[in-house]
């Protein structure tokens, strides 16, 4: 990968390999599809219809998922229940929106540079959208790795080592793209 | 007799709105995930704190397990944590005498 920069015309940009590229979609992918059933339902044009999909409460949740990814992605707001549930009522679907929009943004960033046979660029827009996801993705891996406390490492097995080498190259996409942000 | 509030008073009027009127807090935790360089980006670019002020936070969090990063009301504290968890962050509301 060519680190996030600025080019010359303030516009910033990267390069992924082909395999870097596939990788970055295809996690964006997954935790835009994790989170798919907690976003704002489509719009539905018969108003029956649309009432009864509202009626249902279809997406959101009035508690912490036991999905430990999920959990950290749409967590808890305040530590008593009844607070955390009226305000997980009001806010989640929406959370769960944007996060699924920005996972959405990454991967389309990368099917245009794909497309382009170029470079990635991204407005400042995109930029945040990317910054968030990178952080999404990373929250996500180390649910999946089972990483709770500061300085767990994950299993030692061959895939968590794998996703692990993943996990900590996010982190160096991340920074590169704080620093080409501010620069 | 009345007369026009100037910007000594001003302080004082809205710092004592502060206290009286609005006693939330927006915390926010340590997580084992975001990085320190992230976390201070986020309390820079949303709180528009200094690069010091929001590395003196974030080392707070790191260290003590959380911090405090805004005061006011509950509604604006509830806005800052929807803000904070939009950024892949963990935060909480919680009366500021908690």
């Amino acid at each position: 990968m060519i680190p996030f920069e600025r080019d010359s015309t303030g516009v910033i940009t990267a390069s992924f390999s082909q395999p870097e590229s596939s990788l970055l979609a295809s996690l964006a992918g997954q935790v835009a599809s994790m989170l798919d059933s907690y976003a704002a339902p489509p719009a539905i044009d018969d108003p029956d219809a649309a009432a009864l999909y509202a009626s249902v409460g279809l997406g959101g949740s009035s508690s912490l998922s036991d999905d430990p990814a999920i959990a950290r992605l749409l967590p808890d707001a305040y530590s008593e229940a009844d607070a955390s549930a009226d305000f997980r009522g009001l806010t989640e679907r929406s959370l769960a929106t944007r996060k699924v929009a920005n996972a959405r943004a990454v991967a389309q960033s990368l099917s245009d540079a794909d497309t382009a046979a170029g470079d990635v660029r991204l407005t400042e827009q995109e930029a945040q959208a990317w910054l968030r996801t990178l952080a999404d993705l990373r929250l996500t891996i180390a649910a999946r790795l089972g990483i709770e406390h500061d300085g767990d490492e994950g299993g030692d097995d061959e895939s968590s080592v794998a996703l692990k080498d993943v996990y900590d190259w996010l982190a160096w996409v991340t920074e590169s793209l704080i620093d080409a942000i501010e620069s | 007799m009345t007369r026009t509030l100037d910007a000594h008073d001003l302080r004082e009027q809205s710092a004592l709105d502060t206290e009286i009127g609005s006693p939330w807090v927006t915390l926010v935790w340590n997580d084992p995930v975001n990085l320190m360089s992230y976390v201070s980006y986020v309390f820079r670019s949303y709180f528009g704190f200094t690069h010091s002020e929001a590395d003196k936070r974030m080392l707070q969090v790191h260290h003590d397990g959380r911090a405090v990063v805004a005061s006011g009301t509950r509604e604006h504290m509830e806005s800052h944590v929807e803000a904070m968890h939009d950024f892949g962050l963990w935060a909480t509301v919680q009366k500021a005498d908690a």
